[in-house]
């Protein structure tokens, strides 16, 4: 009789191991379990040296659940000394506890995205009610610098602008799962907390953007804007050789606060312009390649001539004169390099312009990227058949425009420009992306020949950009004072003054460029000298150039020579 | 004086109150001893049982408490990452080397260094061991980052 009772207990406790282990199991877990999604940690962005420009660090969020508090008051108060939330949040929680007991919420975010210490430390009063949950926060350990193009994420950590929103999946990673015990009274048991589902972690992305340069043309342009009174600025640097973005820096005066700041919105991308007179170097490359000129090519250039409905000018009155094509780039003459497109023919022109990337987005895919404005030939009407050959009537972003420069520089090849470089797995592995798109726009004896005007430029007494010259160093380039249309449509502000758009696009050293850089002011004040390329623009890129200099270990060669040679 | 006892002969009547007694059989213990035996078995292997998953519990604690200190570990790192970017950014270097009045360079100067002369420099600034110097001189914070990263892999 024992034995068969002792049998009978055996089985049982054999049932409760076996088959009816888990229908009780999974009854005591549902009672006294809760289950949490862990989110994966986010993947870090680095810049091109490994250093980091946005990454996600521990944190914690701070929740109540009213019906559990003792003492809803107190407790709000307490954790307002410890957080010190706003009035606002103060009270909106003060209203929440003291509702009616039927009425209470279940659940109150008193606060997102606290330090991980305080999270611990508010975790360690053990009060029922309150509940702390590890949750990560996206950090810029660099401040704003770079957050152009980084972008942004949301409070729950998705991102929601710029890279952080283009490459959002790869850097999101997988989420798991956390279970937890619940003692009576809501709170958890310390320690019952396991891992039941560990999360993926997300990928990392190594950018082209080098931080220090980054910085440096954020700070120039910052002071340049403020300077001038200007409304904003934007600097871009490419690698010569592989289109790679080292810098691309937005800044723009807020309306309201009147200070001027680096933009969370990437206008070098978003934002197109009238480029003006720097797209001159298109039209005379194309007409070298073609080889519808060369360098002792001259045109008859009045300073004045009508087409089509519209006078068109150069800049300022002179006599008709006999110009090179070399001098009509110095000199950055608009009827002189309408000229040069009519020697070259409109249809081809504008195949050259295409060619050099006008008209179309990049290959960058960044959120937002504008293709600018260039017709099709058919549709360009009246003067805009002609001005496109100096860079309005139509409009590119200055990524476009830096690029198409940049093509010049690199004898003549188109390199797509790229902002990421590789991707680093969950493993460590480093995985650079694919090589940028190239093609030959023009052929090398054009672009070194176009090189060399664009040095005249700022080398030469009657050059637009001398203010672009270092000492030492031979550079090329070219600048722009393009009118900006207004919002009322026309080229006037309410004043009936002008808007300006005036830039300059170079690169150095000529004779083996490294680096191409376009740098922009917008709207400088109508009235003032610092409205033109020359002026506004030029200065910064002699300005940035110690930086580069500096950072790329660009050495000139031992024979080279700048202005002063 | 001896005295003589004589033994009583069993009256008839003594006879016939004796009660009819039998041969009685040996029992058999086994089926005892094989019972006693079930129970002390089961006795040890409860008690077994109640240890193993005292033991269980006990070293799943342990292991959820390592887990706890990886991933508190891991958390360190990633802030100790954080202060390093923000120390090495160059917003805080410009700001700390304004404060001691520098200023931005306006100009790049190249200058040759003798190579021996580099050379002695280097060997006066003395030895360092191999890990430091991987770690300060050869290996960049993403090199540092990847080497977690693949020590790591996998691991919750």
């Amino acid at each position: 009789m024992l034995v068969a009772l002792l049998g009978a207990v055996l089985v049982r406790v054999a049932m409760l191991k076996t088959t009816d282990a888990e229908s009780f199991r999974s009854a005591g877990a549902e009672q006294w379990t809760r289950s949490t999604e862990i989110a994966a940690q986010r993947g870090t962005i680095f810049d091109r040296h490994g250093n980091e420009l946005a990454m996600s660090v521990p944190a914690a969020s701070i929740s109540i659940n009213p019906k559990l508090l003792e003492n809803g008051p107190a407790t709000v108060q307490l954790l307002d000394g410890l957080l010190d939330l706003s009035d606002e949040r103060v009270e909106s929680l003060m209203a929440e506890v003291n509702k009616p007991e039927g009425e209470r919420r279940g659940f109150v975010y008193v606060a997102r995205q606290v330090d991980a210490d305080l999270g611990d430390q508010i975790r360690g009063l053990g009060r029922a009610g309150i509940n702390v949950d590890a949750e990560a926060r996206r950090e810029m350990p660099g401040g704003r610098t770079g957050q152009t193009v980084l972008g942004r994420t949301d409070i729950d950590g998705k991102g929601i602008a710029g890279l952080e929103l283009q490459y959002d999946d790869l850097l999101t990673g997988a989420g798991g799962q956390l279970t937890r015990e619940i003692a009576p009274g809501g709170r958890t048991v310390p320690g019952s907390e396991t891992i039941t589902q560990p999360p993926v972690p997300g990928e990392d992305l190594v950018l082209t953007i080098d931080r220090a340069i980054q910085f440096a043309s954020e700070e120039i342009l910052i002071e340049q804007v403020l300077d001038i009174d200007a409304r904003g600025g934007f600097i871009v640097v490419l690698d010569t050789d592989t289109g790679q973005i080292m810098a691309n820096a937005s800044v723009r005066r807020d309306d309201l606060t009147d200070e001027v700041e680096v933009t969370r919105g990437n206008f070098v991308v978003t934002d197109s312009y009238e480029p003006g007179s720097v797209a001159k170097v298109i039209t005379v490359a194309a007409a070298l390649d073609a080889g519808v000129v060369d360098q002792a090519t001259e045109f008859e250039v009045p300073w004045r001539e009508q087409y089509y409905d519209d006078l068109l000018k150069d800049s300022h009155q002179h006599d008709t004169e006999m110009m090179t094509i070399e001098k009509i780039l110095v000199e950055s003459s608009n009827i002189g390099t309408i000229k040069i497109q009519e020697r070259l023919g409109r249809f081809d022109h504008h195949d050259y312009m295409t060619e050099f990337g006008l008209g179309q987005k990049t290959a960058l895919a960044f959120p937002g990227e504008s293709a600018g404005i260039f017709k099709d030939v058919d549709e360009l009407w009246g003067s805009e058949r002609v001005t496109v050959s100096y860079g309005q009537g139509m409009s590119s972003t200055p990524l476009q425009m830096v690029a198409a420069v940049n093509a010049i520089a690199n004898d003549g090849v188109y390199v797509a420009p790229s902002l990421v470089r590789s991707v680093v797995g969950a493993d460590g592995t480093i995985t650079p992306m694919p090589p940028n798109e190239t093609r030959r726009v023009v052929s090398q004896e054009a672009a070194e020949v176009t090189a060399r005007m664009m040095q005249e430029v700022v080398c030469n007494p009657f050059g637009t950009a001398r203010r672009a010259a270092v000492e030492g160093l031979p550079i090329a380039g070219k600048t722009g004072t393009a009118f900006k249309a207004a919002a009322n449509g026309t080229y006037f502000d309410e004043d009936g003054d002008r808007i300006y758009y005036a830039s300059f696009a170079g690169f150095f050293p000529t004779d083996d460029p490294q680096v191409t850089v376009l740098v922009a002011i917008d709207e400088p004040p109508a009235r003032s000298r610092d409205r033109f390329g020359g002026t506004a623009s030029a200065p910064l890129f002699a300005a940035l150039t110690p930086t580069l200099i500096h950072e790329l270990g660009i050495q000139p060669g031992d024979d080279a020579f700048g202005c002063e040679g | 004086m001896a005295v003589t006892v004589r033994k009583q002969r069993s009256s008839p009547a003594s006879t016939a109150r004796r009660p009819a007694l039998s041969v009685v059989r040996r029992r058999r213990r086994w089926p005892a001893v094989i019972g006693v035996v079930l129970v002390m078995f089961m006795l040890v292997a409860m008690l077994g049982a109640a240890v193993f998953h005292t033991q269980l519990a006990q070293r799943q604690l342990r292991i959820d408490d390592l887990e706890r200190e990886v991933q508190s570990e891991r958390e360190r790192f990633d802030e100790l990452r954080r202060d390093r970017a923000v120390l090495r950014s160059p917003g805080r270097i410009s700001t700390e080397a304004e404060a001691l009045d520098m200023v931005r360079g306006e100009t790049s100067r190249f200058i040759e260094v003798d190579a021996g002369a580099l050379a002695r420099q280097l060997a006066a600034a003395g030895v360092t061991d191999d890990d430091a110097r991987r770690i300060i001189g050869e290996s960049g914070p993403l090199d540092q980052f990847r080497d977690v990263k693949e020590v790591s892999a996998g691991q919750p």
